[in-house]
């Protein structure tokens, strides 16, 4: 039991998180007819006129300000959002179906049944309407976006534009976030029209069961006070105890939060052991001419020639993030800084062949997420680099300056092509991801598998997972529509099963 | 009931913050300060009264990320704060804070260049945030774009 709740809540259903899962999850359940509640960890931020990339952003949408580090054989900086919303706040919204060979990896490996390709476009398509998924207008096209494509087709590479959940078109809508259709402009708001309460600032901290049902949760609840942190100035809170008592648990928190909430809890089987992600290696590269990045609306293709293994794209710009990425070798590389009117970012990303673990730290309940580099993925992502340069050479580019300790500075074709035999040293690079999964997946197979082919936690009769960790291993492609099509889809088989559809 | 738990809740906070921070957070919040003005970058030029305005909120910026990340990560680097600082003792017979501008610099810049990989990351977690928050500040930013003008570079 929770020392002492100060505040007790009963529901139908409790949804923990309000990310692309839980969103779509709380949203169908609501209006289908079930009281819904969900509990939200972060805060509920009114992002009207805020860039949501922002250091102050940062802090207030990001988990950890942004500082969740993959430990393993080279540090890898993860991140995920913390608020109403979830990441899908602090995204960049791309919108990529599912690949029919993941659905058939799924099916055959993780044994998930009724799982067609087809079934899963429909939902979708369903989806995309909600989310206004479109394309850019061609007048709108950045400059770093062209270049890119004209480097791909000089090549005769094969290259995508990728839709995104826009209200519209409007330039430099990367920056606008009133343009993008997050889940707080989205599904939570329908979720709140069909009678779902919302519970931000409030983290569900463990589960409370018997004979595979779980009775209750507790967690905290913040509230901001008027006082500031001697040392850092930041919000304090009060914090107070919650207790909920629900009839169907679904905890959507993420593939990383999530398996720390259940194995903090005790259930651990086949929990947090198979994360997988999308290791990322960021490139600033040098024009000749003003590309103005900072000002245009987010880079929209992808290289696809080498997909799915890796893919190849332009990245969120800044002064801030190029500097960032410059940061490696910041004495040496400092002086680009003098040309940022001329740069724009990319990155070359690999579909991580490996698999990681999610646990808890023993003291503070705290994710230590562990992710090892394999050969394979040092391959691709040196390969990556190889490939890249390649591109953006033949898009214009006079100098690439690559996310690794050395060397600092490509200046020509010739060395990116030197990867493509001498990979870069695991060491030597400095990886993101934000994209992660798998951490407790899906599918009939018992010996793998966390949940049945629909979400439902094995061993429990009303707990259910709907978020990144179902999907079975790495997709290949970014995440947040397979994540939402997945709840969708498990979300109809609970209400069909209860009699609800 | 309610009035009695919200006092304690209160009082406890206080304490908390009285001991456990702020012996060791004060005075790793001086050491961020000069930290901070030593990796600032020199551009843009800005008015010093604008930029000293800037560097502080970029001080509380930094101590805010480092108390924001995952507690078995800040506690080691809060303590490796405070050996960055004593060390300089064997280097230059005084600690970090109290060195001229100069000789902090090329301190933190010694560090940054270290061949030990952990040493490295600890300026690289703070020059990150420094030149992400610096760098992104709109005046900052307004500044760069001006410079650019004025120099007709990028044009
Ligand atoms: C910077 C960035 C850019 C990205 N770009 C794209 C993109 O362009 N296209 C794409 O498809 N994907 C993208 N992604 C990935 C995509 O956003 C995520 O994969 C997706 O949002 C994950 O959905 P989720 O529901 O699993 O978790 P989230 O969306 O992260 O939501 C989980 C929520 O649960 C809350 N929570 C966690 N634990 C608890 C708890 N114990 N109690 C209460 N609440 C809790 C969290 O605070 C969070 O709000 C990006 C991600 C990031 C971070």
């Amino acid at each position: 039991m929770a020392n002492n709740p100060r505040h007790k809540f009963t529901t139908q259903v409790l949804v923990i998180g309000s990310g692309a899962g839980g969103a779509i999850t709380a949203a169908t359940l609501a209006e289908a007819g079930y009281s819904v509640l969900i509990a939200e960890e972060g805060p509920e931020v009114d992002l009207s006129g805020m860039a949501t990339h922002t250091p102050r952003a940062m802090q207030l949408l990001y988990r950890n300000g942004g500082l969740s580090p993959i430990l393993g054989n080279t540090n890898i900086a993860f991140v995920e959002g913390c608020c109403v919303g979830g990441s899908t706040e602090i995204n960049s919204a791309f919108w990529l179906h599912t690949p029919p060979d993941a659905v058939h990896r799924w099916q055959k490996i993780y044994g998930v049944r009724d799982l067609s390709v087809e079934a899963l476009d429909l939902l979708f398509k369903e989806i995309e309407v909600e989310l206004g998924i479109s394309f850019l207008n061609s007048d709108e096209l950045p400059p770093s976006s062209a270049r890119f494509k004209y480097g791909a087709e000089k090549l005769g590479w094969l290259i995508e534009e990728v839709p995104r959940a826009q209200v519209t078109n409007l330039g430099g809508s990367a920056y606008a976030p009133d343009a993008k259709r997050s889940m707080s402009r989205t599904y939570i708001p329908r979720a709140l029209r069909a009678g779902a309460r919302l519970l931000s600032n409030c983290h569900i901290t463990r589960l409370y069961y018997r004979r595979g049902r779980v009775s209750h949760v507790s967690g905290v609840l913040k509230k901001p006070t008027r006082e500031r942190n001697l040392w850092d100035r930041s919000q304090r809170y009060y914090t107070s105890n919650v207790l909920i008592e629900a009839e169907f648990v679904f905890v959507c928190g993420g593939a990383i939060q999530t398996p720390v909430l259940l194995r903090f809890s005790g259930i651990k089987r086949n929990i947090g052991n198979n994360l997988c992600i999308h290791p990322m290696l960021k490139v600033a590269a040098l024009f000749d001419e003003p590309l103005d990045s900072h000002h245009t609306a987010l880079p929209i293709y992808q290289v696809k020639e080498f997909w799915p293994d890796i893919t190849l794209g332009g990245s969120v710009f800044t002064p801030g993030f190029l500097a960032l990425t410059l940061s490696e070798n910041w004495t040496e590389n400092q002086e680009a800084m003098r040309n940022w009117r001329q740069m724009a970012l990319y990155y070359a990303a690999c579909r991580g062949s490996n698999r990681g673990t999610v646990r808890v730290f023993p003291l503070t309940h705290e994710a230590v997420v562990r992710y090892r580099l394999s050969r394979q993925d040092q391959m691709n992502l040196s390969i990556g680099l190889a490939r890249l340069g390649e591109v953006l050479f033949a898009g214009g580019a006079r100098k690439l300056y690559p996310a690794l300790q050395a060397p600092s500075v490509l200046n020509s074709l010739a060395e990116c092509r030197m990867f493509l035999e001498k990979p870069i040293p695991i060491s030597a690079m400095s990886l993101t991801t934000v994209h992660a999964f798998s951490t407790c997946p899906m599918g009939e197979n018992k010996a793998l598998c966390a949940t049945d082919s629909f979400g439902k936690v094995y061993g429990f009769e009303n707990l259910y997972i709907a978020d990144a960790s179902l999907i079975p291993d790495s997709p290949g492609v970014n995440p947040q529509g397979t994540i939402m099509a997945l709840a969708l889809r498990n979300t109809r088989h609970f209400l069909e099963e209860k009699g609800r559809l | 009931m309610e009035l009695l738990q919200e006092a304690s809740e209160w009082a406890k906070t206080t304490v908390e913050v009285a001991i456990g921070l702020r012996l060791i957070d004060y005075n790793n919040y001086n050491l961020l300060t000069c930290l901070v003005r030593a990796l600032l970058p020199n551009e843009p030029r800005l008015h010093p009264t604008q930029r000293a305005k800037i560097e502080q909120e970029v001080v509380d910026f930094v101590a805010t990320q480092i108390t924001t990340m995952p507690s078995f990560l800040r506690i080691p680097y809060q303590i490796a704060l405070q050996g960055f600082n004593w060390l300089a003792v064997f280097r230059y017979g005084c600690w970090y804070t109290r060195l001229d501008a100069n000789r902090q610099q090329r301190y933190t810049l010694a560090w940054s260049n270290s061949r030990i990989r952990m040493i490295r990351d600890f300026v690289k977690l703070i020059r990150s945030c420094v030149l992400l928050y610096y760098l992104d500040h709109p005046l900052v930013t307004a500044q760069l774009e001006l410079d650019q003008v004025r120099s007709g570079h990028g044009k």
